[in-house]
This record gives structure tokens, C-alpha cells and sequence, in this order.
């Protein structure tokens, strides 16, 4: 079951075109990245799924129903560009923002104990937003975002901001509301944390969506016959290794006749025959294929994108 | 839902400002100095005890009674305005109170009061205005005879209208009791404007620099963030207004019974004078009731209250979509240009307004919805045709309505803008966006 979908999606401003008949299917349960540039289009399109701006044309489907103001309350949102009244107490606000999702006073209070104590934050309930440092802020930010317990969850740059251990602890959270249900769309320019949490992902580069698909499926047909090899031999690596075969690297290892090597395979993918070669010239210590990250695939994808334009 | 969002943002808006310390000085020290602003002239001139002369020129011979019991000061009786000014120009007596024949039209009298140097208070020529009034009711009395309603109304809205003027140029002052109201209350909206729009406006700002306007706006819809910051705010400005009013009268009611009770021997007098039905020179508490009664107040005060809540609508709005124009407070300036000059305008034609409260000027700029909040509260204690003032609500209206639309797609647009300075190139482009 897909929990949104958005059909050829167009959103003009007055003289430029931030996103393109932009399709994108996310399944109920993902964690989906949407990747991209910054000006890419991302924020736009998350703030038509808000329905803080609607789309000039296309369609957006949440549930199986086309997105309408009754949504809001099914969806939580968590900014880039976020913040807090100053002035006003930390328990007060995050009731404001409660009530404002639909829940009422004293369920919103009830709930907001219970994150309260579990983030430890309890005590600052009374205090006021200017006397919290900026990681405290975002804890909070990250309660109210969750507290009417959304099915479709929605973090711009959740990391930012946070110092690891907290960043740890917001990880965990994140996915431990995808476990109970969420689903949860993540935009972000940090790559480690995509190949991390995310299932799926989009690119978006100028307006236009260029990738989609499962992290893992796309990192396969990104792989560029890449290979990490240790070996124990007493041959020098250019005299055995073959015409279809690249050495990118060599690197002797502690233990003599040990070296460590990075091979591209020029021709095919026949990992096997690879394995017998290598093994017919001495002992294999380690053999592993390596994908290409995320932030390889990013980084050549949009150039790529980037010069078909060009032509 | 959504209605439901609009009640929890007005909420906040009010009660969060209610709850400021800044509001209970505001509400407090306010009608402290509106009293005062009231009491002083009155113990002032209390204070002076100097016998004054006055000449009167009674053309209509209707006045007489009116001028002759003991009081502080004197009133002499001459015969032509020629000797009068001669004696004033001479400095031997004080000023010339002049009632011409001309003057009297039904059951009012015009009367001019001359002075050299000194213009007279708004105390003294509400005393003389209330001493002749008196007799002006005499004389209808006898004159209509029998009693009806339509006698009764007659009479009971008899009316002195009493101008001062400089002898020598012949210049109106404005210390008449509607020139004083109608300025106080055309002031007091000019302030109202600024002061609470200032308010919509900073809350805008607030929200958009401290980004809260991003969660916010994934909840609600940019009009149930306006309207309910508008709503709010304009409910503080009433609950302020309601807190000034009931102060400023319990202030006057308390400071009226200390000042009556503090003029020893004369306040004795006067209590024994008014026991025995007669005419008595006001104590300070009695000359401020007596101007407050000279006008219709209640009138007065729901048009008002009319003209407060459209001045401030019609502008809220606009106070609004110049705060989501802006990143700062510093950069407001080069947009308030159109707030500012039509209510600074009408502060300015207010003179011309006071000098002919039915001219042209008057006229034309107490219809406009942009100037009619201030110029027509300036005109109303003078008296304006129903007509007009149908006319002008009207237009405020439809005024109202026309800003708020404008400015809430400049403001839907702008809260979401960061990092752009922005013109009013760009303002016009927002206007024509699609939501």
C-alpha cells in the first residue's frame, strides 16, 4: 500500500519553474530520502504535500484519497528553517502547537509528560524557549512534530543542529516510530545518514525527479565493478593481472607479500573467474565487491543530469 | 477543525499580551493622565482666584438674568460692542462676550467670546455657555408655554454655542468642549491605529524571524494565522479601551467627591446655593460633567467604538503583510510609507476640518475609508448628517475588505520569503500569485 503518491506534479513561480511533472510513490512503512541540490525543489515539493502551497498542476494522493485539509492532522512536519516563540514557556507552546494539530488540552498535556520524561526534558517545562540552548529546541520541536502521532512523518534536515549523541538518539526515535507504523520522508544533504536509515530515495535536480528507487537496488546498479582484494603473493601484482582487469591501487601490508588491492573489472562481472584467477597466483585474505555511496551516485547523477541538459 | 484553530490562535494573540506587564502599566497609567489632563485646568483656574471682568453686549436682552447672581467674577452690561472692544483694547476688563440678535435660531444661540491676550479656558466658556443656557430655556419656556413632549425636547435640547476669538485677528481657538473632544477621539484612533497595527506587525516579524511561522503554517492556513492574530489584537485593544474608560470615569467620580469635599467654605456655599434651586458656580467635579454633558456622548461613543475597530481593520491587515515583507523591524520603513501618509494627513487637515467642520475638506476626507477614521471622529462632536455617516461606514467597509484581501496575499506569499530584500516590485508580484 502506497501512503503518497504524487502525479506529474508542475509548480510555477513567477519566472521560474521549481518543480517539474514530479511523480514520486512512497509505500507505507518507508523511510524515503528526498535528495537533491539546494534550489532543487525539494522544499517546494514538501510544502505542496503540507498543502502550505498547492500545486499549479498535477495531483497529490495521501491513503488512497486526494490530499485535502483534513489531512493536516495525519502528517507531521519538522522544518529546516525552524523555531520557537522566544518569549513564551516551553510546556505553553508545545500545547499551542498540539492544539493546533487537533489534539485537545489535556490529551495534549498527557502526551507531551510522557516525550517530556522520555527525552529527560521535564524540568524545562516551565522555563521559557530563550533560555534553551539550541539542541533543546530542536528536542523539542522533534516532540511536537511527533505528539498527534501522525501516519506520514516529514523531516527537512532533522540532524542539523544536533551533537552526535543526540543526533544518535533522534535516529532511534525516527525509526522506532517507523516500527510502530510511520512512514517517514527524510530530506536531507547528509549521504551517510541516507545509506543509514533510508529504504528509498528520490533525487530531485532542477525541478526534475532523475532517480528513484530502493537504496540498495540503486547502489547495485550504480556498481562499477569495483573490488577490495588481499593478497598473499610472492608475483608483483602488474605481471599476473590480465588485460580486462585495472589495478587502481596497490598497497603492500605489514606482513611481506601481502598487499592490498582495488581492481576495476574492465570487462563484464564475472566474479568468479576473477576469484579463480587471483586465487591461481597466491592466497585470497579478503575479497569484497565495492558500491559505489550515496554521495558518489548523488554527485554523478546530477552532473550527469546537469550536462544532458547542456547538450 | 479549522475554525477551531482560528478560536486557539486568537486565543494566544490575546491572551499572551493581556498577560504582559507592559499592558497593566499601559491600562493603568493612561486614564491617571487622562484625569489629570482633565482636573488640571480646573484646579488651575481654581487655584488662580483672580476676579475677572467681562463685558457683555447683549443684543437679544435675553441674557440678563443670567449674569446677575454673585459670583467671582463680574459681569458688566454695555450697550455696543464699539465700547466693549474699546475697554478690552485698553485692557480694563478681561473679554467681551458678544450675543448677537443674529445668532439665535430656534432653540440655539450663537455667541462669540472676545478676548486680547489671554485665551479663555475651556472651563470658562463652558460656565458661560451653561449660565446662559439657562435662561435660553427660560425664555423658550414662556415664549412656547404649555407643556408637551415636543416643548420638553425644545427645550431640554436647548444649546449655547459659545466661540472665542481674538479680538484683533478675528482667529478662532479651539478650546471649545467639541473641538477638545473631537480631537481627543480623532487622536485617540490615530494612536489606536499605530499602536496595536505596530503589534500585528512585530508579531509577524517575530514569527517570521524565529521560523515558528514554518511549523505553524503546516497546521493552519495563512487567513486562520491573520485572522486570528488580528481578532486577538484588536480584543486587547478593546479590553484596554473598556479598562481606560471605566478607570477614567470611576477616577473622575472619586476625584470629583475629594475635590468637592476639599473646597471648604465655597463648596459649603455652593451646596447650600444648590439646595435652594439656584444657579451656583461649579466646583471642578461639575464643570467636567457639565462639559461631557454638553455633547452626546453615547452617540458619540458608539461611533467611535464604530470608527476604532474599521480604522484598525482597515489598516490591520496592511500592518500585517509589511511584517511578512520584512526580515527585521529596521526594514518596515520604506513600506509604511502607505500607512502612514493617509493617517498623518489626517492628523494635519484637522485644522481645516475644526475651522469648517462641513466644508469641503471635511467632507471629502471623513468619507475616504483611508482618512475617514480620524476625520470623521473630529467632525461627529460638531454634528454630521446621518447620511454621511452611513456613507462613510460604508465605504470603510468595503474599504476593510478590499485592504484585507490585497494584504493577505502579500502576506501569504511573504511569511515563507527569507533572505530576499524585497521591493515593491516584488509586493506586486506576491499580489498576483495563485494560493
Amino acid at each position: 500500500m502506497d501512503i503518497l503518491q504524487t502525479k506529474d506534479v508542475v509548480k510555477r513561480y513567477a519566472n521560474h519553474l521549481a518543480l517539474d511533472r514530479v511523480s514520486i510513490t512512497i509505500p507505507e512503512g518507508a523511510v524515503y530520502g528526498l535528495l537533491g541540490p539546494n534550489g532543487a525543489g525539494k522544499t517546494t515539493l514538501i510544502r505542496i504535500i503540507n498543502q502550505i502551497t498547492g500545486p499549479d498542476e498535477g495531483e497529490v494522493w495521501l491513503n488512497g484519497e486526494k490530499l485535502s485539509p483534513e489531512h493536516i492532522t495525519q502528517i507531521g512536519y519538522l522544518p529546516e528553517e525552524r523555531g520557537l516563540y522566544k518569549k513564551m514557556k516551553v510546556g505553553d507552546q508545545a500545547v499551542y502547537l498540539a492544539q493546533l494539530k487537533g489534539l485537545s488540552k489535556a490529551e495534549a498535556v498527557r502526551r507531551l509528560k510522557y516525550w517530556f520524561e522520555k527525552f529527560d526534558i521535564l524540568s524545562w517545562w516551565d522555563r521559557k524557549v530563550e533560555e534553551l540552548s539550541k539542541g533543546m529546541q530542536q528536542k523539542i520541536q522533534f516532540v511536537v512534530t511527533v505528539l498527534h502521532e501522525p501516519k506520514l512523518l516529514i523531516f527537512d534536515e532533522p540532524f542539523s543542529g544536533f551533537d552526535p549523541i543526540n543526533a544518535q538518539l533522534l535516529r532511534d526515535e525516527i525509526l522506532g516510530l517507523r516500527d510502530r507504523g510511520a512512514t517517514v520522508i527524510f530530506s536531507t544533504h547528509n549521504m551517510a545518514s541516507v545509506e543509514e536509515v533510508c529504504d528509498r530515495i528520490a533525487l530531485i535536480n532542477r525541478s526534475h525527479k532523475i532517480l528513484e528507487g530502493k537504496v540498495d537496488e540503486i547502489r547495485n546498479s550504480f556498481h562499477a565493478n569495483l573490488y577490495e582484494v588481499v593478497l598473499e603473493t610472492q608475483e608483483k601484482a602488474d605481471d599476473f593481472l590480465g588485460r580486462d582487469l585495472e589495478v587502481l591501487d596497490v598497497q603492500p601490508l605489514e606482513k611481506p607479500g601481502r598487499l592490498s588491492l582495488k581492481l576495476k573489472m574492465t570487462q563484464g562481472n564475472a566474479t568468479n573467474a576473477l576469484l579463480q584467477h587471483l586465487m591461481a597466483h597466491g592466497q585470497v585474505c579478503a575479497f569484497k565487491e565495492v558500491l559505489p555511496s550515496m554521495n558518489d551516485i548523488f554527485i554523478q547523477t546530477v552532473k550527469q543530469a546537469n550536462e544532458d541538459e547542456q547538450k | 477543525m479549522s475554525r477551531n484553530n482560528t478560536w486557539v490562535i486568537l486565543q494566544r494573540e490575546y491572551l499572551n499580551r493581556v498577560k504582559k506587564k507592559s499592558f497593566l502599566v499601559m491600562t493603568i497609567l493612561m486614564p491617571l493622565l487622562f484625569v489629570a489632563l482633565m482636573f488640571a485646568p480646573a484646579l488651575l483656574s481654581n487655584v488662580g482666584k483672580q476676579s475677572k471682568t467681562y463685558l457683555v453686549v447683549d443684543e437679544t436682552g435675553a441674557y440678563a438674568a443670567s449674569f446677575n447672581e454673585a459670583t467671582k467674577d463680574r459681569y458688566v452690561f454695555v450697550s455696543d460692542t464699539a465700547v466693549a472692544f474699546d475697554s478690552l483694547r485698553a485692557e480694563a476688563c478681561n473679554g467681551v462676550i458678544y450675543i448677537a440678535a443674529s445668532g439665535l435660531d430656534g432653540n440655539r444661540q450663537r455667541a462669540d467670546f472676545f478676548y486680547m491676550t489671554s485665551e479663555p479656558s475651556m472651563e470658562q466658556l463652558s460656565g458661560i455657555s451653561s449660565k446662559m443656557t439657562s435662561s435660553l430655556r427660560q425664555k423658550l419656556m414662556q415664549e412656547v408655554g404649555g407643556m408637551s413632549q415636543e416643548v420638553y425636547t425644545l427645550v431640554n435640547e436647548a444649546e449655547v454655542e459659545i466661540g472665542a476669538k481674538n479680538m484683533e485677528t478675528g482667529e478662532q481657538t479651539y478650546s471649545e468642549v467639541k473641538t477638545v473632544l473631537g480631537y481627543l477621539f480623532g487622536f485617540l484612533i490615530y494612536l489606536f491605529i499605530f499602536m496595536f497595527g505596530g503589534m500585528i506587525m512585530s508579531g509577524v516579524i517575530e514569527e517570521k524571524t524565529n521560523r515558528i511561522v514554518e511549523v505553524l503554517i503546516s497546521s493552519v492556513r495563512p487567513m486562520q494565522l491573520l485572522t486570528g492574530k488580528i481578532v486577538g489584537i484588536s480584543l486587547v485593544g478593546l479590553t484596554q479601551l473598556l479598562i481606560w474608560g471605566v478607570l477614567t470615569f470611576l477616577l473622575v467620580f472619586a476625584g470629583g467627591l475629594a475635590f468637592g469635599g476639599g473646597i471648604d467654605a465655597e463648596s459649603l456655599a455652593s451646596a447650600q446655593q444648590m439646595a435652594a434651586g439656584a444657579p451656583i458656580e461649579m466646583d471642578a467635579m461639575g464643570k467636567v460633567m457639565d462639559m461631557i454633558h454638553s455633547v452626546n456622548l453615547s452617540r458619540l461613543f458608539v461611533i467611535f467604538i464604530a470608527y476604532f475597530i474599521g480604522g484598525y481593520l482597515l489598516y490591520a491587515a496592511m500592518f500585517a503583510a509589511v511584517g511578512a515583507a520584512v526580515e527585521n523591524e529596521n526594514d518596515t520603513n520604506q513600506f509604511m510609507l502607505p500607512i502612514t501618509v493617509p493617517l498623518i494627513l489626517s492628523i494635519i487637515v484637522s485644522v481645516n476640518i475644526l475651522n469648517d467642520p462641513n466644508g469641503p475638506v471635511a467632507f471629502w476626507f471623513s468619507i475616504i475609508p483611508f482618512t475617514s477614521p480620524i476625520a470623521m471622529m473630529i467632525r461627529v462632536p460638531f454634528g454630521v448628517p446621518g447620511w454621511e455617516l452611513a456613507l462613510s461606514l460604508g465605504l470603510l467597509v468595503l474599504g476593510c475588505v478590499g485592504t484585507t484581501y490585497m494584504a493577505a496575499k502579500i502576506y501569504r506569499v511573504g511569511i515563507l520569503m527569507y533572505g530576499k530584500k524585497t521591493s515593491y516590485k516584488e509586493l506586486w508580484k506576491w499580489l498576483r500569485y495563485k494560493a
